[in-house]
C-alpha cells in the first residue's frame, strides 16, 4: 500500500478530564476524498483541530498524526506554522466571523501568499485577485479592498477557500463548509470544492453532519459517534448498506422525498454526555441490537467486508430504506 | 370547513440604516403574501435567508403588524397587539422557535415554565397537569423539577412545545423547529409534532429551510422567494415536479446520495431585500428569464393542475429565455 | 457624515445646557453665598449690599437667564469671592492639573495595556493572577486610601518624597502614581476582557490555520481588534484629564482645577463652579465625539460606504 498523505493512530482529546475524542484511527491519501459525519459533539472537528495543534491549551492531546512521516502532534510551532496553510489548508463553518472583520480582504489572502510563497505587494495582490476568480468570485479586483462585512456569507466562504487555496496545500479540511449558507449557496460552494479538487488533484476531507452532502462529494465515509469512528467505508456503500445500527439509525431517521408519509424511524434517546460515558459501547442504550457483550467493552473497529470496517459486536445489513428522492428533470 | 387562519395581502416594511451615517432605505420583508390554514392542517413554509417566512410567522401571531394586508384568525381580524382581546386570542396560537433555550428563561424550572401560559391565562395548575403535559411530549414528570440547562437539545424542543400547548392552542407556528437538532433528534421531534397534531387537531404553520422536513410535515407547502410566494401547492406535487425556476432550483439542491442528473447551480447569492430586482425578483438568477421577466412581476395564479405558480414561464406566456445577463454591480448607497 | 457630526453637536450643545442649568439650581438651593462669603455675623446691610452687587435678589429665574446670556457672549462670570473672572481664575490652575493627570495618563496606558494584554495572553497563569489581584485591588482602593498610604510609606516611613505641596517636580511624583496605578488597573482589568474575547474569535483560529505564527496573529489580528472596546475606556481617560484629579489634588493640596473646585463648592462660588463645570463637560464631550470618530477609523464594520452589493 502507497504511503498515507495523513495518517491518525490513536487520537484522544480530552477537556477538563472529560474526553472528546477516544481513540481515533484514520488515514488520507493524496488526493482522496474522505467525509467525517456524526452529530454535533461526536468529535468530527476536534479530530482535525487536534491534529493541526488549534485547540485551546486545556485540551489534553494524546496519540499520533502524522504527514507523510512527519508526527504533528507535540510539533514545534515552526513545525506546525509551515504546515497549516502550507500543507494542509483549513476552512470553517461560519465564514463571516471566520475572517477578521478590521482587515480588508486582500490583504487577509496576501498574509498566507507571503507566509507560504513569499510573494509580497503587486505580486501578492495579483495572485490574490487570481484566486477570487478561481473561486468564482464576482468582480474580483474590486472585492480585494472590501471587508468582510460587505460581503455575503457565500462570497465570504468563496474568500476563505481562495485563502485556503493560497499555500497550495495538499489537503483541505473543511469543517462544516455550508452549514451555515443557503440551500442554493451550498450547491455552489459544492460544486467549487468539487472543481478545485479536480484542478489541482488537492485531498479533501469534510467534516459534515449532513450526510447528502458527505454522499455527493466524497469517495470514502468515515461516520463517528461519541469520540470514536463507528464505521468507515465506501461513500455509495454506506448508503445501500450501511453496518453499523447507528448509521443505519442515521439514515432511517431522514425524511424520505417519495412514497407515502409515514412516521420517521427516528433513534431513541441521545447522545451520551461525555461525563456518563458507558463503559461498553457508546451507542448500546439506544441501540435495538444491544446486547449483554455490548455493555462490556467498546467494541473494536473491524472489518465486515473488504474495505468495510465496523466498530459493532452484531454489525448487519438492517433494511435501509434508501432515501433516494425522485429527480427533477433537469 | 372554514379556514382557521387567512391571510390576505401582507406587506411588512422596515426602514434600515447602512452603517452610521447611511441613509435610511426601506426594505421590503414581505410585498403580498396570502395564505391559507385549514383546522388540524400544516402548511410548509419554505425559502432561503431573507425570504420573509420568519416575518410571515410573526405576521400571522399578530407580534407584528402588517403595513397592509389583513390576517383573520377563526373569522374574526386580528386584534392590535398588546391589547387585551389579543392576549386573549394568542392563547389559541403559540409559536415554537428554533432555539429552544433561546425561547427559555433560564432560572425557571421546566415545571414552572410549562405551568407559566396557564398562570398568565388566569387558570389554576396542578402537579398532575403538567406531568401530563410534560408525558404528552416525550418528557418524564421529574424533568419539571430540571432546568433548561440540564436538558439536551432535543428534550428542551420538547419542553418548549409543552408550554405552547398549555393553553390547547389551535394553531401552532414553528419557525424552523428542527434546524438546530442533531440528525437523529430532528425526526423525534417531527414525529412528535405529528403525533401532537393527530391528537389535538392543531393547525401546523411549519416554517423551514429544509425542504425533506417540510414533505414530512406538510399537507401543503408554499415556496417563498424575497417576500413573496413564488409557487404554492401539495408537497408531492411541488417538490416532484416544481413549476417555478427557483423551486426547481431549490429541490435540485437538496444534497443527496447517488445523484442522478446534474445540479442546478444557481449563479448569484440570495438576494438582498433592500435591493429588490424590477420585475419578477427573482430573474437576475433565473436560468429561463427573458426581458419580459425584468419588467413585469408575474402574479401567483393557478395553472391548470390547480398549482399556484407566479412565473411567466411556467404559465406559458412567453417561451422560456436563457437567462438574462448579470447587472453591473450597483453601487449602493 | 455633515449630518452625523451637526446631530452629534447639537446633542453636546445640550448636554452642555443640563450641566450648567443642573449646577445652577442645586448650588443656589443648596446654601446662600452672602452668608458663606461674607460670614455669617457680618452686619446685614452689608450682606444686603453683597446680595444686590452680585444679582442674588432678583428672582431665581431672571439670575438664570442673565447667566445664560452671559455665557453666550463669553462671560462666565467673575468670583464673588475676590471680583476676578472666573475664566482666567479656572485658567491658571489647569496647567497644575495637566502637570498631574499628562503623566498619569501615560503610566495608565504604558502599564494598564500591556498589563492585560499579558494576562490575556498567559491566563489563569501565575501572572495573570497576579496581574488580576492588583488590578482588583488598583480599583476598589479609593484613590484618596492608595493615595494616604503612598504619603505614609514614602513621605512619613521612609521621608523619600514629599508629602504635598507644589515646590519641585519631586512633589508631583507621588499625585502622579496614586492618580496612574488606579487607572492602569482599570485600563487592564478592561483590556484583558477585550483581549480574551477577541481571542476566542474564528478568526484567530483561521489566521492560526492558515499559518499565521501565534505571536504575529496576536499583533496583527487580535490586537486591532481589541482595541475598539479599549478606546472607549481610554477617551474616558482623556475626557477626564481635568476633573479627575480633585481626590487627588486634595490629598496631595495641589493647586489645581480639582482644589479650585472643592474650594468653590464650599463657598457656593457660582462663577467659578460653573466655568469648571462647563470646562469639564466639554472635555469630556470632545472626548466623546473623537471616540466616536476613532470607532470608524478601527472598525470598518462602522464606516459609511459600501464597496460591494453584499
Amino acid at each position: 500500500m502507497v504511503e498515507p498523505l495523513v495518517a491518525i493512530r490513536g487520537l484522544s482529546v480530552s477537556f477538563d478530564g472529560l474526553p472528546a475524542l477516544r481513540g481515533v484511527d484514520l488515514t488520507v491519501g493524496r488526493g482522496e476524498a474522505v467525509a467525517l459525519v456524526g452529530e454535533s459533539g461526536c468529535g468530527k472537528s476536534v479530530t482535525w483541530l487536534a491534529a493541526l495543534g488549534l485547540l485551546p491549551a486545556k485540551a489534553r492531546v494524546s496519540g499520533s498524526v502524522t504527514l507523510e512521516g512527519t508526527e504533528l502532534i507535540g510539533a514545534p510551532p515552526a513545525v506546525l506554522d509551515r504546515v497549516r496553510g502550507g500543507r494542509i489548508a483549513m476552512i470553517f463553518q461560519d465564514p463571516a466571523s471566520s475572517l477578521n472583520p478590521v482587515h480588508r480582504i486582500g490583504r487577509q489572502i496576501a498574509e498566507a501568499l507571503r507566509l507560504h510563497r513569499g510573494l509580497d505587494g503587486r505580486a501578492a495582490r495579483e495572485e490574490a485577485r487570481r484566486l477570487l476568480d478561481q473561486v468564482g468570485m464576482p468582480d474580483a479586483r474590486r472585492r480585494l479592498d472590501a471587508f468582510p462585512h460587505e460581503l455575503s456569507g457565500g462570497q465570504n466562504q468563496r474568500v476563505m477557500i481562495a485563502m485556503a487555496l493560497a499555500g497550495r496545500p495538499e489537503m483541505l479540511v473543511a469543517d462544516e463548509p455550508t452549514t451555515a449558507l443557503d440551500v442554493t449557496i451550498q450547491a455552489q460552494i459544492l460544486e467549487l470544492l468539487a472543481e478545485i479538487r479536480r484542478d489541482t488533484g488537492m485531498a479533501l476531507v469534510l467534516v459534515s453532519h449532513d450526510l447528502g452532502v458527505v454522499a455527493e462529494t466524497c469517495e470514502r465515509v468515515c461516520v463517528m459517534y461519541a469520540g470514536r469512528i463507528v464505521e468507515e467505508t465506501a461513500a455509495d456503500k454506506l448508503f445501500t448498506g450501511p453496518a453499523h445500527p447507528y448509521a443505519q439509525g442515521l439514515l432511517a431517521a431522514l425524511p424520505p422525498m417519495t412514497g407515502p408519509r409515514r412516521p420517521l424511524a427516528a433513534i431513541p434517546g441521545g447522545v451520551p454526555e461525555p461525563w456518563a460515558m458507558p463503559r461498553g459501547c457508546a451507542f448500546a442504550p439506544r441501540c435495538p441490537r444491544r446486547a449483554e457483550a455490548c455493555e462490556a467493552a467498546p467494541p473494536p473497529l473491524a472489518e465486515v467486508a473488504p474495505a468495510h470496517r465496523a466498530a459493532c459486536l452484531y454489525p448487519g445489513a438492517a433494511a435501509v430504506v434508501s432515501p433516494v428522492p425522485a429527480m427533477v428533470p433537469a | 370547513m372554514s379556514a382557521l387562519l387567512k391571510a390576505e395581502g401582507l406587506v411588512r416594511r422596515y426602514e434600515m440604516r447602512r452603517g452610521w451615517f447611511g441613509r435610511p432605505v426601506e426594505v421590503r420583508a414581505l410585498d403580498g403574501v396570502s395564505l391559507t390554514l385549514e383546522h388540524g392542517r400544516t402548511l410548509g413554509l419554505v425559502g432561503e435567508s431573507g425570504c420573509g417566512k420568519s416575518t410571515t410567522g410573526r405576521l400571522v401571531l399578530g407580534l407584528e403588524t402588517p403595513d397592509e394586508g389583513r390576517v383573520t384568525f377563526e373569522e374574526q381580524p386580528l386584534p392590535a397587539p398588546g391589547t387585551a382581546e389579543w392576549r386573549r386570542l394568542r392563547s389559541r396560537m403559540q409559536m415554537v422557535y428554533q432555539d429552544p433555550l433561546g425561547a427559555m428563561d433560564r432560572r425557571l424550572s421546566i415545571g414552572a415554565q410549562v405551568a407559566e401560559p396557564w398562570k398568565i391565562h388566569g387558570r389554576q395548575t396542578s402537579p398532575e397537569q403538567v406531568a401530563a403535559l410534560l408525558r404528552s411530549v416525550g418528557l418524564r414528570p421529574d424533568h419539571a423539577a430540571h432546568y433548561p440547562h440540564e436538558l439536551s437539545g432535543g428534550q428542551r424542543q420538547r419542553a418548549v412545545l409543552a408550554r405552547a400547548l398549555a393553553t390547547d392552542p389551535a394553531l401552532l407556528v414553528c419557525d424552523e423547529p428542527i434546524s438546530a437538532l442533531d440528525v437523529s433528534i430532528q425526526a423525534q421531534v417531527m414525529n412528535l409534532l405529528s403525533e401532537i397534531q393527530a391528537e389535538r387537531g392543531v393547525a401546523l404553520l411549519f416554517i423551514s429551510h429544509d425542504l425533506r422536513a417540510v414533505r414530512q410535515m406538510s399537507h401543503r407547502v408554499a415556496v417563498m422567494y424575497l417576500g413573496r410566494i413564488v409557487e404554492e401547492g401539495e408537497p408531492d406535487a411541488v417538490l416532484h415536479d416544481p413549476a417555478h425556476p427557483y423551486a426547481r432550483a431549490l429541490v435540485s439542491a437538496i444534497p443527496h446520495p447517488q445523484r442522478r442528473g446534474r445540479r442546478i447551480v444557481l449563479q448569484g447569492d440570495p438576494p438582498n431585500p433592500a435591493a429588490r430586482p424590477a420585475g419578477c425578483a427573482f430573474h437576475p438568477r433565473c436560468p429561463v428569464a427573458s426581458a419580459r421577466c425584468a419588467a413585469e412581476i408575474p402574479v401567483l395564479k393557478p395553472r391548470a393542475d390547480g398549482r399556484l405558480v407566479a412565473c411567466h414561464v411556467a404559465h406559458g406566456e412567453i417561451p422560456a429565455g436563457s437567462g438574462l445577463p448579470a447587472p453591473t454591480l450597483a453601487k449602493a448607497a | 457624515m455633515l449630518r452625523f457630526l451637526s446631530l452629534r453637536l447639537g446633542r453636546s450643545l445640550l448636554t452642555l445646557v443640563l450641566v450648567v442649568t443642573f449646577a445652577f439650581v442645586v448650588l443656589r438651593l443648596s446654601g446662600d453665598p452672602a452668608l458663606l462669603i461674607m460670614s455669617a455675623d457680618a452686619p446685614p446691610e452689608a450682606i444686603a449690599a453683597f446680595r444686590r452687587a452680585w444679582g442674588l435678589d432678583d428672582p431665581l429665574w431672571v439670575q438664570y437667564v442673565r447667566y445664560f446670556g452671559a455665557i453666550f457672549q463669553g462671560d462666565l462670570g467673575n468670583s464673588m469671592r475676590d471680583g476676578r473672572s472666573a475664566i482666567s481664575l479656572v485658567g491658571e490652575r489647569i496647567p497644575a492639573t495637566l502637570a498631574l493627570t499628562v503623566p498619569a495618563l501615560l503610566i495608565k496606558l504604558c502599564l494598564g495595556i500591556p498589563a492585560g494584554v499579558y494576562a490575556a495572553l498567559h491566563r489563569n497563569s501565575l501572572a495573570d493572577r497576579a496581574v488580576m489581584l492588583l488590578a482588583v485591588a488598583g480599583f476598589t482602593v479609593p484613590s484618596f486610601v492608595l493615595g494616604l498610604l503612598l504619603v505614609l510609606l514614602f513621605a512619613v516611613q521612609l521621608g523619600w518624597l514629599p508629602s504635598g505641596g507644589q515646590e519641585s517636580w519631586r512633589h508631583a511624583i507621588l499625585p502622579v502614581i496614586t492618580l496612574g496605578l488606579g487607572g492602569a488597573a482599570v485600563l487592564a482589568r478592561f483590556t484583558r476582557s477585550a483581549m480574551l474575547e477577541v481571542l476566542g474569535q474564528p478568526y484567530m483560529r483561521t489566521a492560526l490555520a492558515k499559518g499565521v505564527p501565534w505571536g504575529v496573529a496576536v499583533r496583527g489580528h487580535a490586537l486591532p481588534n481589541a482595541a475598539i472596546p479599549t478606546v472607549t475606556i481610554v477617551g474616558f481617560m482623556i475626557g477626564s484629564l481635568l476633573a479627575g484629579a480633585v481626590v487627588v489634588e486634595s490629598v496631595f493640596s495641589w493647586p489645581g482645577v480639582g482644589r479650585l473646585l472643592v474650594v468653590a463648592v464650599a463657598n457656593r462660588d457660582l462663577a467659578v463652579v460653573q466655568a469648571i463645570l462647563l470646562l469639564v463637560a466639554a472635555t469630556m464631550i470632545t472626548a466623546n465625539l473623537v471616540v466616536d470618530l476613532l470607532y470608524g477609523v478601527l472598525d470598518p464594520r462602522l464606516r459609511n460606504g459600501m464597496r460591494g452589493t453584499a
